[in-house]
């Protein structure tokens, strides 16, 4: 088994949970558009919030961790790892599409 | 109380116009590389160096196009989606709803690139595990890639006509 892609593995199953669980808690910070033109918009606001932004930047901060976690694991680690990868992103896929269909889509 | 852009849609501005069009080449590109890397997987015999090259330019384009994607966002959240300039949760909410998903798809398989890139290079010396799980993750990354490309095209098709 590769450490490196033991990593990568380990990184990813960090991230899922992380990235869900600030969509879960609402974590979204808030960011000053990039684009001019949305300065003269009074509602929503001068500023808008940008959840994806955000969650992304928290899941990948454990991701990073993860990574650097799962190279320092024991190379036989490596088949736990590859099973549970599909465990998390099944779950994560269910919770992160089902959200949004509910939300959006039926209602 | 007024809003002087009250009535535009995503092409507002030139520089949105520009950031749009900058985004769907580089998507292009990403999805031109994205596709040749998981051709070369469904072959019996891959070339572990093409392998990698496509790898390798997938790792370039796709966080790029991702990044333009984030540029964009403010505007399409405020001009195209949000009321009371943006008309899209109104009209087609099922759409918004189709675009959050590809939202969340493309980070997933942002993050699950550095796994393919590592898998490619590393291809001839993958055990048996390694290389099935690989080939999944290539489907299934090139699967959200696919998804994120015919649903942003959709948006910004619904947006413009």
């Amino acid at each position: 088994m590769n450490k490196s892609i033991n990593g990568a593995i380990l990184g990813l199953i960090l991230f899922l949970p992380t990235y869900c669980l600030c969509f879960w808690f609402g974590i979204m910070p808030k960011f000053y558009p990039l684009l001019g033109e949305v300065h003269i918009v009074e509602p929503p606001g001068a500023h808008i919030a940008v959840k994806f932004v955000g969650s992304a930047l928290v899941g990948i901060v454990a991701g990073i961790v993860g990574f650097l976690a799962g190279r320092s694991l024991p190379e036989n680690s490596g088949k736990v790892l590859h099973v549970l990868v599909w465990v998390t992103m099944i779950a994560a896929g269910t919770y992160l599409i089902g959200r949004e269909t509910v939300t959006y889509i039926l209602h | 109380m007024s809003y002087p852009m009250a009535s535009v849609g995503i092409f507002s501005t030139p520089l949105v116009w520009v950031l749009l069009l900058v985004h769907l080449l580089i998507a292009v590109f990403a999805l031109g590389a994205v596709t040749h890397h998981w051709w070369l997987l469904c072959r019996r015999r891959v070339p572990r160096p093409v392998l990698a090259r496509y790898a390798k330019w997938m790792a370039i384009s796709y966080p790029l196009a991702l990044v333009a994607g984030v540029l964009i966002y403010p505007s399409y959240n405020v001009l195209v989606r949000k009321p009371p300039i943006g008309v899209l949760e109104a009209t087609s909410r099922w759409a918004v709803g189709l675009f959050e998903i590809k939202e969340h798809l493309g980070t997933l398989a942002l993050v699950m690139l550095p796994w393919l890139v590592l898998s490619a290079r590393a291809y001839d010396r993958l055990s048996r595990l390694e290389r099935i799980n690989y080939i999944i993750a290539t489907w299934v990354f090139t699967i959200f890639v696919y998804y994120a490309f015919i649903s942003g095209g959709l948006v910004t098709a619904i947006e413009s006509f």
